[in-house]
């Protein structure tokens, strides 16, 4: 079982809610599966090194060349909130609300 | 009371790649919104990052200049939070393996050259704009241009202690940038950002107190960002003095500059701070960084600011204020040096450029790159007037001229008949006519008065349209005024 | 007809027997058929209305004596793989009308060689599921016995193919969803090395793990669309450099000098002894053909499942953060602030297990409790990682059930998630170290359901795997 404050608080990362029938059916839930993956504390992991081993394949890189990416159609055609070349979203509200570009 | 102001400063500057980040997206600045997006820097599901190898060398170089050490195993990190300008709502960066860490910078204020530690230095992308929409529309407009742009992220130690020394810092970090050829950074266009978390140390019945660290920001030039810190030291002062509040107490708050009203405004409590859940970036494997690249990248890197303005005064001899000046950019650097060039009197180019090629640069608006008199021609000019052939007051309207006609010196120097009258024969009627036309002011010199000269001079030259030899005038007067 | 595999429909084609217009249009009325059905298999979410044209093209092509290695071949496609024109959704109510702009590069490979895809296969929802009951689409049935769940994720593409419905289909395997659907509904399905086949076009669910896969009725099958689509791809950054020219046709295994390792925590505790008892038969028949066969045992593969629920959810959380009804997807127009506008998108976008994941994901990087589960389960993957590295220096093949237990019945799991995650047991290791795995139809169980059993081997083994799985096939005894 996990309690309150850190369902409300894991939810507020997720950006859902739940009812409150499904609430204390996910408390319940939520807490028997993480006693289940706990238990990977049984594993002794002293000999893995924390950082990642130095044998890791390298990554393959993108040679610095621009290229054309999507037309603007195809851009405007994934949103129905797409308004003059801009997509749209309710005002965000900020406490230094009188800038009007954010950088 | 005795404090120490404590700052440490975030940089962030936009890389001058070719293309985004982790996509091939053009990097560039304008541009109607949301044309230069993909489904990689629009977050487009199924889309994966590609680093891009030019933005992992301009971060070697760059932590190279400001003498890091350069991680042989780098990585990328998630920083994960939802905003609309936050495409994938995660930004790819760099959390506990930064590509380069532990360097200096050397800044100097107040006439004191001291060291900045640098922390690291790090990659990540930028995010998109949000605009917010004027006149009570309940809307906010995203662009994705930005999206995706290479950027470094530059953290200084808490070791700058004033205002001005944090101003300098950052000013003498957009100049290496810019002689590495790595950012622009531009304030007004973005491309150079700075946030820092400044608070005080207070010195009490023989104790250390230090206030709640704030974190500044939105400030947008070096202006605002002097005024920004200046306030906000003085604002932690008055706060102790009233409350006494500790950093152990409070912790870290955000605040932001507010230019118009000069003041920093509470933004987020530190109970806030948000959880950005890091862990590495799945779909971009570790990246290794070979001695043998950094060796190459190291060859590549020319010399910084801080080495020319030693060799400029060391070999040319010119004074250390104008060597700062020629080392605001490696451009003008480039010209100086070409200009002197074989010239015997270095010190006479740079005040020329210092004077006369920054004053038209100034009214023209235009960068020494696209400034049309070649640096040869300033020493050619300069020659001619050594010769005697017009004075230094005639070679600022030919050089004026050589800028506006792109003509050489030595062309309007001749097509205009501007070489100045030398021949004693030719100047010494001019002389007498004058002398003889003003018995007055001849008696005041003859008086001992200096201004009757200069009164005689300016006939002369007002005769002879300016092209009198002053010194050869100077002495036919006082022959012809003592002779007689 | 539609008894033919891939491989001959490919003959079929070659010899005109079929034009590639009769196959999909046989196809077509099949799913139809079904679709009148009292229990419709729920296959397919969209069958493509334009299939039938790309036929006839691809049959004006042969005319010419044109064409790729597939040409004219039809197959189903997971709906979390993306074709551009073609709504990609992942059975979720939140990318529901979303039209994939592009095309994977898996599909641009295999569409290069003139294959031709059928439609949009059903799934658990983000490909979270082992039974493909959680869809917005509701759940696709076992053909062999349609009360029973058809397993997951990609329980479409297992179902289309076993009904034949489809020659071939491609799913996406994250923890053992091509395998466990193949091995429930009684056919091949391959999970490739990480890194075989490209992951760019296939929406993310756990991005270290995620490998799209093939289900087929026969392993050559499986070879010939593996050839058309392996090897590196610039767009994947964490592509392999591995690619398999000539795997088709495929040539079965000599068997003699192999070395295969039973697992003792794959055959013990929490497996049904129907399943145990085929897998030991299985591991006999590799015995009479020559191979030599050990019982191992390799603790760590224990903790493969808790360790997979751990770094799963925790990318998914991340990988899942992007639907939040700005750019594309389902908005909720209701909401008045931005705030508003993300909760009540994602609250009704997403179904409950991807909820739970999403949660347990954000719970595990949260702060205060990374380094306790997610930097662990990091640890407990590098140990695994190790250790069947070094088992397959000296084995060629690991055996083992594909899945613990036989089909179940349709709703017997979807609301005990710990008993649905236990159906991964012998799978999800494959995936946290990146090894090629196979289900291969072993037997079935007493009350007519089929049973998979489970080849892994080494890195980039792919073609011996299948090898082995032909050998099988050609033995006459798999089902
Ligand atoms: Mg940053
Ligand atoms: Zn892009």
């Amino acid at each position: 079982m996990i309690d309150d404050k850190t369902l409300q608080s894991v939810l507020a990362l997720c950006k859902f809610s739940l009812s409150d029938r499904e609430k204390e059916h996910f408390k319940q839930q939520i807490g028997d599966i993480l006693s289940y993956v706990e238990t990977l504390n049984q594993v002794d992991t002293r000999s893995i090194d924390p950082d990642l081993g130095k044998s890791l394949e390298s990554m393959s890189l993108r040679q610095d060349k621009a290229a054309v990416g999507l037309p603007t159609e195809q851009v405007a055609g994934l949103s129905a909130h797409f308004q003059d070349s801009f997509f749209t979203v309710p005002r965000i509200i900020e406490e230094m609300d009188e800038i009007t570009e954010e950088s | 009371m005795k404090y120490d102001v404590i700052i440490g400063c975030e940089v962030h500057v936009q890389l001058l790649t070719r293309s985004k980040a982790f996509c091939s997206c053009p990097n560039n600045f304008g541009g109607a919104p949301n044309s230069r997006v993909c489904p990689r820097c629009l977050g487009l599901p199924g889309s994966l990052p590609v680093p891009n190898r030019d933005m992992i060398s301009s971060a070697i170089k760059a932590g190279l200049a400001l003498h890091c050490k350069i991680a042989e195993l780098t990585k990328f990190d998630r920083k994960n939070y939802m905003y609309p300008d936050l495409p994938k709502a995660y930004q790819i960066s760099q959390f506990d393996m930064p590509v380069c860490a532990g360097g200096y910078l050397e800044v100097t204020a107040d006439g004191q050259s001291r060291k900045i530690g640098i922390i690291r230095v790090h990659m990540e992308e930028d995010a998109g704009k949000n605009i917010h929409a004027q006149g009570g529309l309940n809307m906010s407009y995203v662009d994705y241009n930005r999206a995706g742009t290479p950027l470094l992220e530059i953290v200084s130690e808490p070791d700058i202690r004033s205002a001005e020394e944090a101003v300098n810092y950052v000013q003498s970090l957009r100049e290496i940038m810019r002689f590495l050829d790595v950012s622009d950074c531009n304030m007004e266009e973005g491309s150079l950002r700075c946030d820092a978390n400044i608070n005080l140390w207070i010195y009490e019945d023989e104790k250390r107190f230090a206030t709640p660290i704030v974190e500044v920001k939105n400030m947008n030039s070096f202006k605002a960002m002097k005024s920004a810190l200046e306030y906000e030291a003085e604002r932690q002062l008055d706060e102790w003095r009233e409350k006494h509040l500790t950093l152990q107490a409070v912790g870290k708050t955000t605040r932001g500059w507010n230019d118009d009203r000069g003041e920093t405004v509470l933004q987020r409590m530190k109970e806030e701070a948000a959880d950005y859940r890091y862990f590495p970036e799945p779909d971009i494997k570790p990246i290794s960084i070979s001695q043998n690249l950094i060796k190459q990248i190291k060859q590549s890197i020319p010399e910084l600011p801080e080495q020319k303005r030693g060799r400029f005064v060391q070999d040319y001899g010119i004074a250390q204020e104008a060597a700062e000046a020629l080392t605001q950019s490696k451009a003008l650097c480039d010209y100086f040096e070409e200009a002197a060039r074989g010239y015997q009197e270095p010190k006479r180019i740079a005040n020329w450029i210092l004077s006369e090629v920054k004053k038209l640069l100034n009214e023209k608006q235009m960068s020494i790159e696209q400034f049309p008199v070649p640096a040869r021609q300033v020493t050619e000019l300069l020659r001619i007037v050594d010769a005697g052939t017009i004075s230094g007051k005639i070679a600022k309207d030919v050089f004026a001229e050589m800028a506006a006609s792109r003509k050489s010196a030595a062309e309007l120097v001749e097509t205009k008949g501007l070489a100045q009258i030398s021949d004693t024969g030719e100047l010494e009627d001019v002389v007498e006519k004058i002398i003889r036309e003003n018995p007055s002011t001849v008696a005041d010199f003859k008086a001992g008065k200096q201004k009757a000269l200069q009164h005689l001079m300016g006939q002369i030259m007002n005769a002879t349209k300016g092209k009198a030899n002053p010194q050869v005038t100077i002495r036919l007067i006082k022959a012809k005024i003592s002779g007689n | 007809m539609r008894d033919l595999t891939l491989c001959g429909l490919k003959q079929a084609l070659e010899n005109r027997t079929y034009t590639s217009a009769e196959i999909v249009g046989a196809y077509r009325e099949a799913y139809s058929q079904d679709r009148s059905h009292a229990k419709p298999l729920n296959a397919y979410i969209e069958f493509f209305a334009d299939s039938l044209d790309h036929a006839r093209e691809a049959d004006a092509l042969r005319e010419q004596g044109k064409g790729g290695l597939l040409n004219g071949l039809p197959l189903a496609v997971k709906d979390n793989i993306m074709i551009r024109g073609k709504e990609a959704t992942c059975a979720s109510r939140i990318l529901k009308g979303f039209t994939a702009p592009y095309s994977a590069t898996v599909i641009e490979r295999l569409q290069a060689q003139g294959a031709l895809f059928l439609g949009r296969t059903n799934m658990d929802e983000f490909a979270m599921g082992s039974s493909c009951e959680y869809s917005c689409y509701g759940p696709a049935r076992n053909p062999v016995n349609r009360d029973y769940a058809p397993g997951g994720s990609s329980g479409g593409s297992a179902c289309a193919v076993a009904a034949r419905l489809a020659p071939c289909a491609l799913g996406s395997d994250t923890g053992g969803s091509v395998r466990l659907p193949a091995s429930f509904c009684g056919i091949y399905g391959l999970k490739p090395s990480y890194g075989t086949l490209s992951r760019y076009g296939l929406i993310a669910y756990g991005s270290s793990l995620d490998q799209i896969g093939i289900l087929a009725r026969s392993p050559e099958d499986i070879a010939l669309v593996l050839q058309a689509a392996a090897g590196v791809d610039p767009k994947d950054g964490t592509s392999a450099e591995t690619a398999f020219p000539d795997l088709y046709p495929l040539a079965p295994l000599e068997f003699k000098g192999r070395k295969i390792a039973l697992v003792k925590e794959f055959t013990e505790k929490g497996v049904d002894s129907e399943v145990h008892e085929i897998t030991k038969r299985f591991a006999g028949w590799l015995k009479k053909q020559g191979a030599e066969v050990v019982d191992i045992s390799l603790p760590v593969l224990h903790y493969a499942v808790p360790c997979y629920y751990i770094i799963a959810p925790a990318e998914a959380s991340s990988n899942l953060a992007r639907f939040d009804g700005v750019q594309y997807g389902y908005r909720d127009e209701a909401a008045h602030s931005l705030e508003e506008m993300y909760v009540s998108t994602r609250t009704k976008g997403f179904g409950t297990e991807v909820k739970r994941r999403v949660f347990i994901g954000n719970y595990v990087l949260s702060s205060g409790y990374y380094d306790a589960y997610y930097k662990k389960a990091q640890a407990v993957r590098s140990l695994l990682s190790r250790e069947c590295q070094k088992l397959f220096t000296d084995i060629d093949f690991m055996l083992s059930p594909t899945a613990p237990v036989p089909p179940f019945p349709l709703g017997s799991k979807v609301d005990d998630p710990l008993a649905m995650y236990a159906t991964d047991m012998c799978t999800t290791f494959a995936n946290l170290t990146g090894l090629p795995a196979l289900s291969l139809p072993a037997a079935m169980t007493k009350s007519g359901l089929p049973v998979g059993v489970q080849l892994t081997g080494a890195m980039f083994s792919e073609r011996s795997i299948l090898q082995a799985a032909l050998s099988w096939r050609k033995s006459g005894e798999s089902i």
